[in-house]
């Protein structure tokens, strides 16, 4: 239990206890008051009855009196008890509380009566002058027998009466005694409750300034271990820097040696050991001339030590180029790096450190790539002779095969013009396959050589303002034949706001006419095709689709390689060259579009998607 | 209507006489520039038709020979050329009253694109 409880339960108990000690008090003072009530009740009763017997003592005496003398004076209380003896009587009876003493007032009545009969017969024969009769009838002795009865029925209820006073007496004393012995085991339970009160205040107190300086001490415990904590830190902290700084030296890929402001060497790092041949313990303390021992790659005369510029000036010093380090064993070695100050928190220079490195592989390679320099140089001579060698071929090829392709075609069309007489049926149509094939021809070297001068570099743009709109429209008439001829349903969607282009005239058309005749050939009779034309941006976006042959997932890659064809029925009835639509992407993005080509799959048509800029990226 | 036509190929020259012909004109034939040259000077015709590449030197080169020429220098020369590429084209526009026609040629269209060169 928590002494705060205790002293909270001791309370209560003292309080418990006061308020029993009250109510004892209480109930003991009732006691004693009645007690004292009863006692004085019994004193008023035995003093009403001695007087009643004083009183007929009285009447007996006056009575006496007068039968001696004849003076009526002494009949004077004779006639006070005559006549108030009944009254007296019955107070007393009504006074009387115990029944036995009661009793004995029930016997004195008829007796009284009979006394005062008596008295009142002796009186008549006085007054009478019958003082015979008065004589014997005193001489009877019948007064005094009745007084001796009444002397001794009323000394019987006196002594009742006594006793019940002796007893009450005896209740007051007990009471009295019960009221002390009340108050003082009263006072001592209280006196030991304030103890008991006081010790634990006392305890309370004590363990709070217990608790209060144990608090404190734990805090200062606390921050003791704190700085325990912090110190042990710092100690891991430096030994963690020290480590660090060892297995940084350790593991540099540099040399690093130091040395003291007079230029004794204090530290080699491993590399450092490794590129001297000195050892730490065997160069310490040795000036750094006899350990760093350098001389020029070209004169071979010894090279001026930085680490004496670096302590004399506070300066960093770089190496001169092509730097020999001589080893201990004589072996030489091609170096370079530079020397620094080392400072203490004054900023005075207490040292210099010096870092080098073996250069040896470094000046190899760099001899290496200046001859792959040279070589790459030739390359690109050899490249460019290529190139124009590709171009120049390019140029022939053209020439060569255009040339014999002028006379096929022209020929052939004269001959099916029948510029020089008429053909038969078969004729015609056997000119008509050679000038077709021919056309055929002269398309696909068109294409291939645009091909190549794209990839080349070569294509040049002849920009100007193209109508959009105009052109679009246009274009499509020119497939409208072939489209009506398949009975294909062409669907134009071309907004009315499209902007001017700025771009090849000839190359936009190309495009344009490759992807629409790509969407006739490649469109089953009955089907659709369609184009879409409308501003997007700061350009046009034009869409070309059709609902024909498609294009399977797997071939979504093979179409832009060239000569592609798609492997389907209608592949042998369709002619082109393959070349159409990576020409036509080449020559939009050739323009800064872009252009894409979608297909859900095989038979599921095309969407050709293809942007131009208001303004082309491409200048010519 | 008098045209000199100038091409080493037999067959172009022949093709390009034939659509001329055909058309009303009186064809004479060169097959390299120097009788070109001596033709044109002869007889004067009324526009040269010219192969780019010959066997002894440019058609341009020959064109300029005849600008330089007081008699021939007014005569209209149409280039016609299998080359593409576009440095051959330059030269072209710098030689005055000339023209350019690609081949191969359309048969159907050539006099006629020919005929527009004359004033």
């Amino acid at each position: 239990m928590k002494n705060t409880h205790k002293i909270v339960a001791s309370l209560a108990g003292a309080f418990l206890l006061v308020a029993l000690g009250v109510v004892v008090l209480f109930w003991t003072f009732g006691q004693m008051k009645e007690a004292a009530e009863n006692r004085s009740h019994t004193k008023i009763v035995i003093s009403s009855a001695e007087d009643l017997l004083s009183d007929l003592r009285d009447a007996e005496t006056g009575q006496r009196g007068y039968s001696l003398t004849g003076d009526e004076a002494y009949l004077e209380p004779y006639l006070a008890v005559r006549d108030g003896f009944s009254s007296h009587l019955k107070a007393l009876r009504q006074l009387t509380l115990i029944s036995a003493a009661q009793k004995h007032l029930d016997t004195i009545a008829p007796l009284m009566d009979a006394k005062l009969l008596e008295m009142a017969h002796v009186i008549e024969l006085r007054r009478n002058q019958d003082m015979t009769g008065v004589l014997s009838a005193v001489g009877s002795g019948q007064g005094k027998r009745l007084m001796d009865s009444i002397r001794i029925e009323m000394s019987s209820f006196v002594k009742i009466e006594e006793d019940a006073l002796a007893q009450h007496e005896a209740e007051f004393q007990s009471n009295m005694r019960r009221l002390f012995t009340v108050i003082v085991i009263a006072s001592l339970l209280i006196l030991v409750l304030a103890l008991l009160f006081s010790y634990l205040i006392y305890r309370e107190t004590q363990h709070r300034l217990k608790n209060l300086a144990l608090l404190q001490t734990q805090h200062l415990l606390e921050i003791q271990e704190g700085t325990n904590r912090q110190l042990q830190q710092a100690n891991v902290t430096l030994q963690i820097s020290e480590e660090k700084l060892a297995v940084t030296l350790n593991s540099i890929g540099d040399a690093v040696m130091a040395t003291d402001d007079e230029g004794r060497v204090t530290l080699l790092n491993p590399l450092a050991e490794q590129l001297t041949g000195w050892t730490q313990a065997e160069a310490a303390g040795r000036p750094v001339e006899e350990i760093f021992r350098i001389i020029n790659q070209e004169t071979r005369q010894p090279s001026t030590i930085p680490v004496k510029e670096t302590l004399a000036h506070g300066t960093i010093q770089g190496l001169a180029n092509h730097t020999l380090l001589i080893a201990r064993d004589g072996r030489e070695y091609a170096i370079a790096d530079s020397c620094a100050p080392i400072r203490n928190r004054d900023g005075e220079v207490v040292g210099a450190v010096l870092v080098f490195r073996d250069v040896t592989e470094q000046m190899e390679m760099e001899i290496g790539l200046e001859k792959a320099h040279e070589e790459l140089k030739e390359l690109t001579c050899e490249l460019k002779r290529a190139a124009r060698a590709k171009s120049e071929f390019l140029a022939n090829m053209s020439h060569e095969l255009r040339t014999p392709l002028n006379s096929i075609n022209g020929f052939s069309e004269v001959l099916y013009d029948e510029t020089f007489g008429p053909l038969n049926e078969k004729q015609r149509k056997y000119v008509n396959n050679i000038l077709t094939s021919g056309k055929h021809l002269l398309l696909l070297i068109n294409q291939i050589l645009d091909m190549a001068k794209v990839e080349a570099g070569k294509m040049n743009l002849a920009l100007s303002s193209l109508p959009m709109k105009s052109l679009l429209s246009d274009i499509s008439l020119l497939v409208a034949d072939m489209v009506g001829k398949k009975e294909l349903q062409m669907v134009l969607d071309i907004a009315d706001d499209l902007p001017n282009i700025e771009a090849d005239e000839l190359k936009v058309k190309q495009i344009i006419y490759n992807l629409l005749s790509n969407a006739v050939k490649f469109t089953p009779a009955g089907g659709k095709i369609g184009m879409g034309a409308k501003k997007v941006g700061s350009g046009i976006e034009v869409v070309v689709w059709d609902t024909g042959v498609g294009i399977a997932s797997e071939n979504m890659e093979k179409i832009f390689e060239g000569f592609f064809r798609v492997d389907t029925p209608y592949s042998r009835v369709t002619e082109g060259t393959g070349l159409g639509l990576p020409l036509s992407k080449k020559l939009v993005e050739l323009h800064g579009g872009k252009f894409s080509v979608e297909s859900e799959g095989l038979n599921k048509g095309v969407s050709v998607r293809f942007t131009l800029s208001v303004v082309s990226s491409k200048e010519v | 209507m008098k045209a000199l036509v100038v091409d080493d190929n037999g067959n172009n020259l022949l093709l390009e006489k034939d659509l001329l012909e055909v058309a009303g004109f009186e064809v004479f034939e060169a097959e390299n520039a120097s009788d070109g040259i001596a033709v044109a000077r002869k007889e004067k015709p009324d526009i040269i038709v010219m192969d780019v590449r010959l066997p002894d030197m440019l058609g341009t080169e020959a064109a300029m020979i005849l600008r330089q020429d007081k008699e021939t220098q007014d005569i209209p020369i149409v280039f016609v050329t299998a080359s593409v590429m576009a440095d051959g084209r330059a030269v072209m526009d710098t030689i005055p009253n000339s023209g350019f026609i690609g081949k191969p040629i359309n048969t159907r269209t050539f006099a006629k694109e020919v005929r527009q060169f004359i004033k």
